[in-house]
């Protein structure tokens, strides 16, 4: 018998482990409280409370160098500088003099346009005095055809990776460093493709792997052949690139971000006391820009606009928010017309009585090293004034019984 | 003893978990009202409630209780629901009542009890497309309802003759009613929104009635119950009271020889009293709503009348909520029951199957199959 009760008990326990209580139904028949009223309002940003700063990241931090070939996002060239050649090696713990075999200069491919075939990167000697201040006519004048050391095609299928570059020829082996330069190779780059295109490299200050240099040499006056034969290896120490389509003198009526050293701009709004109402649920906030000019890239080298909120409103040295940001991809399609960017969770974070000051800082990621150059208008234009689109759901009012 | 006051103890802690009987009819107002019953007049349809000792409904009932019990009812519940929107299955579970009761005295009994009065749990899907921004988006809405109001009664019956108790209650009506707004939408770039509220209730009542047996092998019972304003709250703020309606009901029980019993009883509530306030709030008000309710038990060995008795019943009921403006709604449900002892009527097992169906006499409907489970110790 209670075995029997036992199995019963078991049966109705089971049976209530899962519970379904869905009904079909539709609103407002069925739901008490009706259905939740989704609103959308839209919030221009405080007029004259926004500003572009530069200075973010500086020209020694460029994240990769940028070159290109008559692209829409403006023209660029890359060079660097390399460490020291030693004019000796060690063999056996005696110093030896040694004859140069060949050369391999390496530079890390970070981005290209895989579309675009056949893209030759072109190498040049340049002068040892270049710095981040050489303007952009002044590389573009040293890239001269009498300049070039060699070239060498990027493979179609390499999407991103090391790019080599081996140089046997005697003679120019004999004129990649000249004496004057005690040992120190300076190289300027330029890309050359049937249509037009760009790469980004590797960079000092970057993740991807600065440039470098490989020596493959033979030590004098040695006999032993598996001691002969010795690499010299160096990277880059200085690089930099240069555009033709800098921010020069800023226009105060326009948000710029990107560029070297980077702009980023600030904007402040005022959010209406709906939004700040905890039983309001934000479904969307959607944060517009309108290009002052179309936004040019680097096709397949996508970039995005960052959004940051602020601890505090200091202006251009407002502290970034941990966890209040968000990011918009730029549009591959050179385009002018507004770009959405949905900052929900920036918005969240000013929302209450302890929330972030009603700021942003918005930025270009990636910063330091990018084709794009976004600039945006500012409220002080006639129209496409920056401004905030929130969508909103109001509470289901369930006491209605 | 110590047992059962440690049951008693423990009633307070059920009173968030009677009720849950998902339906569609309990979307409105206060729910789907529930009639206390345990699983052995569960089996008569509801006819014996007025009756026996092991519910709440006639606080003078207890007066047959000959030794302390507790008593403890689960119900498995599936029904599949109809409306103008769809069909749908579904299945839950529900804690319909839990009883203490027993003799303090040579004429006095007691009995505290834990049970559902009205039953608010429910979950609607709808689907829907709304303009946002310009452009369509579609919406995948769930609204998840769990709780409703339950009875907390201490009551206590006077055995006034052998033939003749009274009896005397004393209700707390109290509750959550917890809700969650669910909404999913097509386009993935707005967020999903969960919202969550939760309505409680709290409000008196006061219950009288009596049980008689003018004629040998007749009884008669009735009982009347007051219960005050219900306190409606959202979320810790009181938004208004809901008048909460006086009852009546009355019942008679034949022994018809050794072996057969047959009971019913006729309820009334005047659930319209809370009309006005229903629809000033927005809801489609309360009518007044009628049931009646016809059992059997046969007792297939008089010598031992609790070895598996079997049990039948018919219950109909007006439900006073309508579900869409205008709309009536009923039930009708038919039961059958058995049950039996053990220890030497120390414990028992009571079993009820019950099949139910509800309309509005429109287009809403739903049938429904419930199995009943109840438990009852006698220490």
């Amino acid at each position: 018998m209670s075995r029997w009760i036992l199995f019963l008990a078991s049966v109705l326990v089971l049976a209530g482990c899962e519970e379904e209580l869905t009904v079909p139904g539709q609103c407002p028949e069925l739901c008490p409280g009706g259905q939740p009223v989704v609103l959308d309002t839209v919030l221009f940003a405080t007029e004259g409370g926004d500003t572009a700063f530069f200075g973010y990241t500086d020209r020694s931090g460029v994240s990769s160098l940028l070159i290109s070939d008559g692209l829409d996002a403006g023209e660029a060239r890359a060079w660097v500088r390399f460490a020291k050649r030693s004019d000796s090696v060690t063999v056996g713990g005696i110093v030896r003099s040694y004859t140069v075999d060949s050369v391999v200069v390496t530079v890390n491919l970070v981005a290209r346009d895989t579309l675009v075939p056949g893209v030759k990167l072109i190498l040049h000697r340049v002068p040892l005095t270049w710095d981040t201040l050489t303007t952009f006519a002044e590389v573009e004048a040293a890239l001269s055809p009498a300049s070039i050391i060699d070239s060498v095609t990027i493979p179609d299928t390499l999407k991103s990776g090391p790019v080599r570059l081996t140089i046997q020829d005697s003679t120019t082996l004999a004129n990649l460093i000249p004496e004057a330069d005690s040992g120190v190779l300076a190289l300027g780059f330029r890309v050359r493709a049937d249509e037009p295109t760009g790469i980004r490299i590797g960079a000092v200050a970057g993740a991807s792997g600065a440039a470098g240099f490989a020596t493959y040499v033979i030590a004098d006056e040695v006999t032993d052949t598996s001691l002969r034969r010795q690499t010299l290896s160096v990277t880059a120490n200085e690089n930099f690139f240069v555009r033709n389509n800098d921010i020069v003198v800023a226009d105060p009526d326009l948000l710029y971000t990107g560029g070297l050293p980077s702009y980023r701009s600030i904007l402040r709004f005022e959010l209406p006391s709906i939004i700040k109402d905890s039983s309001v649920r934000l479904v969307r906030a959607t944060l517009e820009l309108t290009p002052e000019i179309p936004l040019a890239g680097l096709r397949g080298d996508r970039a995005a606009i960052d959004v940051v909120g602020v601890t505090k409103d200091l202006g251009a040295k407002s502290p970034p928010a941990q966890g209040a940001s968000a990011t918009g991809l730029i549009p591959e399609d050179g385009t002018a017309n507004p770009i959405g960017i949905d900052m929900r969770t920036v918005i969240e974070r000013m929302r209450g009585p302890e929330g972030l000051p009603q700021t942003i800082l918005i930025g270009l990621a990636p910063e330091g090293g990018n084709f794009y150059l976004p600039v945006f208008k500012s409220t002080r234009a006639a129209e496409g004034q920056p401004r905030l689109r929130l969508t909103y759901m109001l509470p289901s009012v369930v006491e209605r019984p | 003893m110590r047992r059962v006051l440690l049951v008693l103890l423990a009633l307070p802690a059920l009173a968030g978990r009677a009720g849950a009987q998902a339906s569609e009819f309990g979307t409105r107002a206060l729910g789907l009202p529930v009639l206390p019953l345990s699983a052995r007049a569960q089996g008569m349809g509801g006819g014996v409630a007025l009756f026996d000792p092991e519910n709440p409904l006639n606080p003078a009932a207890i007066w047959l209780t000959q030794r302390g019990t507790a008593t403890f009812a689960v119900r498995q519940y599936w029904r599949t629901s109809e409306n103008p929107f769809g069909s749908a299955s579904g299945n839950d579970t529900q804690f319909p009542l839990v009883m203490v009761s027993g003799p303090i005295g040579a004429r006095w009994d007691f009995g505290v009890s834990v049970s559902a009065y009205t039953d608010r749990t429910f979950a609607l899907t709808l689907s829907d497309t709304i303009d946002i921004r310009g452009a369509p988006v579609g919406l995948s809405d769930t609204l998840i309802s769990r709780g409703g109001v339950n009875d907390i009664q201490l009551a206590f019956a006077y055995t006034v003759s052998r033939d003749f108790s009274l009896g005397f209650g004393l209700h707390v009506l109290t509750g959550t009613n917890r809700f969650e707004y669910r909404r999913v939408f097509s386009d993935s770039t707005y967020v999903p929104v969960r919202i969550k509220n939760e309505l409680s209730f709290s409000g008196p009542g006061l219950s009288a009635g009596f049980t008689a047996e003018p004629i040998r092998r007749v009884r008669l019972a009735g009982m009347a119950r007051w219960d005050g304003d219900l306190a409606f709250y959202k979320d810790s703020t009181k938004l208004s009271d809901i008048p909460m309606p006086l009852t009546f009901a009355g019942g008679i029980q034949v022994a018809a020889g050794d072996r057969l019993t047959l009971a019913g009883h006729g309820l009334y509530r005047n659930w319209s009293v809370a009309d006005e306030s229903i629809r000033e709030r927005g809801g489609l008000g309360a009518d007044n709503a009628a049931e009646a309710a016809f059992g059997l038990e046969w007792i297939r060995n008089a010598r031992s009348p609790y070895k598996f008795p079997i049990r039948a019943g018919v219950r109909y009921a007006q439900l006073p909520y309508p579900v869409v403006d205008g709309s009536k709604g009923k039930e009708i449900q038919l039961s059958l029951g058995t049950g039996f002892r053990f220890t030497s009527n120390r414990g028992s097992i009571d079993l009820a199957i019950e099949r139910a169906w509800r309309d509005d006499g429109a287009a809403f409907k739903e049938k429904s199959f419930m199995f009943t489970f109840g438990v009852g110790i006698r220490p």
